[in-house]
C-alpha cells in the first residue's frame, strides 16, 4: 500500500462507520431488523396457559382427526370476530362422542379457544378468562344442526375435573363426560332443562358455573330452516363473498 | 338475556361477541320478522355464529332480525354483526 493509497482507504473506512451509525440509530432500519424473524416461517406457540391447564393441549397436534376446512379455511366455519386469531395448525380432536359427534378445539393467538363439532351444534369460542375460569361454556337452544325438540349445551374444563354433574331447573343432578377438557350433552326442550355445571376441582374446592341455557329455551318457538352441514364433508374452496349493503350490519347495546 | 339489540333485514349470519377479555356468556338470537319464530340461537363465553342456521330464511327472501344479547348477570358490551356470506360454506 502506498501513501496515496492510505488516506482513500482511510476515507473508505470512515464513510462505512458513518453508514452503520446511521442505520443503526434509524428506529425504521431497526424494526424491520428485529420483526423480521416473527414473521418469517416461526412455528406458532400455544399459550403456557393452555398447555399447563389443559391437557388436550399438551398431546401433538396432527393433521389427522381435524377436517380440512378447519385446518385449511377456519375463515369459512368460525366466528368471524374470532377466526382471525385463529391458529388452526394447532387445532386438536378432543373427543368423539357416543352419537358420533367429534369435539375439535381451536387455539386463539389472544389466549382463547373456539370449540367445534362436526356437526356444528356447537361453533362458538371462549376468550381466555372464561377459559381459566372454568366458565367456557355454551349452549345451543335453536339451530339447524339440532332437531327443534333437542337443546345441547358444550364446554371446556381445566385439568383434574372430576365428578361433573349437569343441575336441571327441577334440582336433578345428571352426570357429565368429561373427555379430553370437553363436554358435550343433550337435553329433551319440553324437560328438564340445565341451569348449572359443578365439578370438584383439582384444589380439592367445589366448582359451579351457570349452564347458559336462555331462560325461556322451554317455551321458545324453534323452527330452524338451514340445511345441516358436517365439517366433514367440506373442502376448501374460493372465499365465501360477503355481499353489501344490505345486512352488513354491525350493532351494539352500549 | 339482558338487554341487546337488534339489526333486522336479509343476512344469512348473525354473530355476537363482547369486547374485552373477561367472562360473558353472549348469545345470537335470529328470528323471523314476520311470525316471529326463533331460526337460530346460539351461547358461548365470548363470540358465537349462526353459521348456516339462516340460508333457508335467506334463500327463501324472508326478512330476519339479529340480536345480540347479554347471557350473564355482569354488564358487558355486546356487540352484533350480521352479513351475508354466498355460499354459507364451501361445501
Amino acid at each position: 500500500m502506498t501513501k496515496r493509497t492510505i488516506p482513500i482507504v482511510g476515507t473508505l473506512l470512515a464513510c462505512a462507520a458513518v453508514a452503520v451509525a446511521l442505520w443503526a440509530l434509524n428506529p425504521l432500519a431497526q424494526s424491520s431488523a428485529t420483526s423480521q424473524p416473527e414473521t418469517t416461517g416461526a412455528a406458532p406457540t400455544l399459550d403456557p396457559a393452555l398447555t399447563s391447564g389443559f391437557a388436550v393441549f399438551r398431546t401433538a397436534a396432527t393433521r389427522e382427526g381435524v377436517p380440512q376446512i378447519l385446518r385449511d379455511s377456519p375463515e369459512s366455519v368460525l366466528p368471524a370476530h374470532s377466526a382471525v386469531d385463529a391458529v388452526a395448525s394447532e387445532a386438536r380432536l378432543a373427543q368423539t362422542t357416543s352419537d358420533g359427534v367429534e369435539v375439535y378445539l381451536v387455539p386463539l393467538s389472544t389466549g382463547g379457544v373456539c370449540l367445534v363439532t362436526s356437526s356444528t351444534s356447537e361453533d362458538g369460542c371462549a376468550t381466555r378468562t372464561a377459559l381459566l375460569a372454568g366458565e367456557a361454556t355454551s349452549s345451543d337452544t335453536c339451530s339447524s344442526s339440532l332437531p327443534a325438540d333437542t337443546i345441547e349445551i358444550a364446554g371446556i374444563v381445566p385439568d383434574g375435573v372430576r365428578d361433573a354433574v349437569v343441575t336441571l331447573d327441577d334440582g336433578t343432578h345428571v352426570p357429565l363426560v368429561v373427555r379430553n377438557n370437553t363436554y358435550v350433552a343433550r337435553f329433551a326442550r319440553d324437560g328438564a332443562l340445565p341451569r348449572t355445571i359443578g365439578w370438584a376441582a383439582g384444589d380439592g374446592g367445589h366448582h359451579e358455573v351457570d349452564a347458559m341455557v336462555p331462560a325461556d329455551t322451554a317455551t321458545m318457538d324453534c323452527e330452524p330452516s338451514g340445511a345441516a352441514v358436517d365439517l366433514r364433508d367440506l373442502r376448501p374452496g374460493p372465499a365465501p363473498k360477503q355481499s353489501e349493503p344490505e345486512g352488513h350490519v354491525i350493532y351494539n347495546n352500549g | 338475556m339482558l338487554g341487546g339489540s337488534v339489526s333486522s333485514g336479509f343476512f344469512d349470519r348473525n354473530e355476537a361477541w363482547h369486547s374485552g377479555g373477561g367472562s360473558t356468556s353472549v348469545c345470537e338470537h335470529t328470528y323471523r320478522h314476520v311470525g316471529g319464530a326463533s331460526v337460530s340461537r346460539r351461547c358461548a363465553a365470548g363470540d358465537v355464529t349462526s353459521l348456516c342456521d339462516l340460508d333457508g330464511d335467506y334463500l327463501a327472501g324472508r326478512q330476519l332480525t339479529g340480536h345480540a344479547g347479554n347471557n350473564s348477570n355482569n354488564q358487558a358490551k355486546i356487540w352484533g354483526y350480521t352479513y351475508t356470506v354466498s355460499p354459507c360454506v364451501n361445501a
